[in-house]
This record gives C-alpha cells, structure tokens and sequence, in this order.
C-alpha cells in the first residue's frame, strides 16, 4: 500500500533514546515496581491496593503524555517532511504508538523485576502472586500507552505547510 | 500552447486570505492560469506575494480560502488527506525552499526516502538513487550528511530526491534563493537540463527574473492586496 513506511519507519523519526524517553520510562518502571511491592504487602487488601496504586498510574498516564508531547513538537519537521512527501498520517501516527509501545513494555518489564527482588528481600512483602504482577504490568501499560497515544494525536493536527515555513 | 495540450495544473479564481493586525491579506486576487502538459512555467513576483503558499496550495500543503487547483484533473482543494497524499507521492514532486532534508540521513537515503514511502521494490530503488545521484554529480557525497553539505549540495539533493520518483509534477520553490552567485551558475543550467530529460511539469516560484527567463512561460503574481474587509 502507498504511503506507508515500512516498519522501519521509526529509523527516520527516532535516531536516539532521547531524555523525555528516558523519564517517561523512569517512570514507568518506577510505578510499575512500586505497584509490585504495595500489591505484594501484608497491608493491603485489592481496594487500598487499586487506590494507592491509581495516584501512581495516573503520574504515568501524565508524565508519558507530556514526554511523548515533548517529543512530536521536537520532530515536527521531521514528521512534517515525511507528510510532505507521501508519507501516510496514520503510517506516522503508527510509528509513534509503536515507540510509546516499546517504551511501555521496557519500563513495565524492568519495573516488574525491580519491584520482584526488591519484595522478595523484603520481609513483609511475602503475598507475592502472578495476580499481583500481571495487575502491576496491565494498568502500567494501558495508562503508559494511553498517555502516549492521547499525545500522538497531536501528529494528526500538524500543518505541514506551517511547520515547513519555519 | 496549442488546444490539444492536456492541462496538468489548472488554477482558477483563486484567492486566499491571511488575517494580520493590520487587517486581511489577499494573495493572487482570483488567480486563473493553466499549466500544460511538458510545459515549464515560472511563477514570478516578489518576496511576500505568496509563491510559497502556491506552491504549498498546489501540494495539498495549505488551503485556499476561494477558489480552485485542479492537479491532473482533480480539484485538490476538495481532496482528503489520504487522497491528496497519494497524489502528492505518486504524481507530484516537491523542492521546498530551504531543501529540507532529513539531517540523520545521508544524501542516499535522504534521495530515496521518497521511493521507500512509496514501496519500491529495494533493487529498484537503489538503481534510481544511485542514477540520479549520478545525474547531479553528487557520487561522491552520498555517503555524506546534510550538516557537511554546502547550501548548493543540499539544494541538489533536494532536487534529487523531488526526481527520483519521476513526477508528473515538479514543484520548485525559490530552487535558487539564499544561494551565492557560482552555486547559482551551477545550479541554473541543472534546471534547464531537468526540464529536457524530465519531459514533466514544471513549475517554479522565484524572485529572480535571470532564472524564470529558463522557463518557457511566466506566470506573475500580483502584489497583494490590504483591506480592511476583504472584497472577494
């Protein structure tokens, strides 16, 4: 189909790991390990649990929108030129889920590890279940890439004849 | 420009109006012209008359506020987004002022970005690059990046990369502006040399009255006007 990039569409958006990337991903993984450790403790029961650990992924759901906000306003020439030439709006708008995606999965498994060792070394941390981490990973990724995606949108608005004028 | 020429770019009545403080801005005051097929027209006037935003216009980039750009038979002023990009992939080639390349890719991959949107086949790709590539004497930079390029590569390889896919039309915005006077000697003659072996459509915005004068037909545009309220 015409218009689209292959999959590599990325490799013309995303030359580096950039710093917003880096912190949305801190954040990800932060969140994602503390929901492990508050779900894995004695003191909490699944409410205070979804409670506690909404406060965290609403952080998330902020911080990755604002960071990937960052990064569309920092490629929008790119994104602009691509557009220019016959690139697709939703080949683009792809490329940016795809990299919200990577970010989500990354920061959601490096979270889960940190939060698993660090409630096994932790004496009142010993409920421990696959319940627990499959919770931590779901609402990590959904608000991870749910703020990415709301930000995405943004490509859909560029004016590429603006932005080419600059 | 005889009846039997097949029109590839038709403007009519068009006009498009810019809000500013000190009141509204209408370019091309109803703009009609007819570009045909093979012909290689210039569109001449000014800085500030809006050359750039034709060009943008006639790309599916802008919108006009009145009137109508039928590119290959199809008004693109009522086109979706989708459509209008495939028109702007598949038949038209765009050199924006500034060049505008893209700085993490070298001159080979930036000439054949526009091949890999549109899916070409690898070996086929690399062929085209690399014969334009040599067209525009540029072999010994493909391996190079934009930022190590003079003003006058960069405008060569955008011009290159607006080629490759063999448009029926080629949009040229100001190909020359911000060049020094031996980029343009180079430069100058490339373009005509384009016009014989494209055997496209051309159209090109400039200020520069020496280089339209390689073009076999002008078309100005007229100063803009200022009002208060804009009289279409």
């Amino acid at each position: 189909m015409e218009g689209h990039l292959d999959m590599n569409a990325s490799r013309y958006l995303f030359a580096s790991f950039t710093r917003s990337e880096a912190l949305a991903t801190a954040e990800i993984v932060v969140s994602t390990a503390a929901a492990v450790i508050l779900g894995s403790s004695f003191s909490m029961s699944w409410f205070s649990l979804a409670l506690s650990t909404s406060g965290l992924f609403l952080g998330v759901f902020l911080v990755v929108m604002f960071m990937v906000s960052l990064e569309i306003s920092s490629k929008r020439r790119e994104v602009a030129i691509l557009r220019a030439l016959g690139a697709k709006r939703s080949s683009l708008l792809q490329a940016f889920f795809l990299r919200v995606a990577y970010l989500a999965i990354g920061g959601c498994a490096l979270g889960v590890t940190i939060g698993y060792c660090t409630a096994m070394l932790t004496a009142e941390c010993s409920l421990l279940s696959s319940e627990i981490v499959g919770f931590a990973v779901m609402v990590s990724f959904i608000s991870s890439f749910s703020g990415g995606a709301v930000a995405a949108k943004k490509v859909s608005y560029l004016k590429i004849g603006e932005v080419l004028r600059q | 420009m005889s009846s039997d020429d097949k029109p590839i770019l038709r403007f009519d009545r068009l006009t498009k109006i810019f809000e500013t403080d000190s009141g509204r801005i209408c370019l091309f005051n109803s703009l009609c012209a007819e570009v045909v097929e093979g012909e290689f027209a210039a569109v001449t006037g000014p800085t500030g008359v809006g050359k750039t935003t034709l060009v943008n216009i006639i790309a599916g980039l802008e919108k006009p506020t009145q009137g109508s750009v039928t590119v290959l038979g199809k008004d693109v002023t009522k086109m979706d987004d989708d459509s209008l990009t495939e028109l702007r992939g598949r038949n038209m080639g765009v050199v924006f002022q500034g060049s505008q390349l893209l700085a993490n890719l070298n001159v080979f991959q930036n000439i054949e970005l526009p091949l890999v949107i549109q899916r070409t086949d690898e070996s086929e790709r690399k062929r085209r690059t690399q014969e334009i590539i040599d067209f525009f004497a540029l072999t010994q930079k493909s391996s190079a990046y934009p930022a190590t390029l003079s003003v006058g590569e960069r405008r060569k390889v955008a011009i290159a990369r607006a080629l490759v896919t063999e448009p029926t039309l080629l949009l040229m915005d100001e190909p020359t502006g911000g060049l020094d006077t031996p980029a343009v000697n180079i430069l100058t003659p490339l373009l005509r040399g384009i016009h014989y072996l494209h055997k496209g459509t051309i159209l090109m915005a400039t200020n520069s009255l020496t280089l339209a004068r390689i073009a076999s037909r002008e078309i100005p545009i007229m100063r803009p006007r200022i009002l208060m309220t804009c009289q279409l």
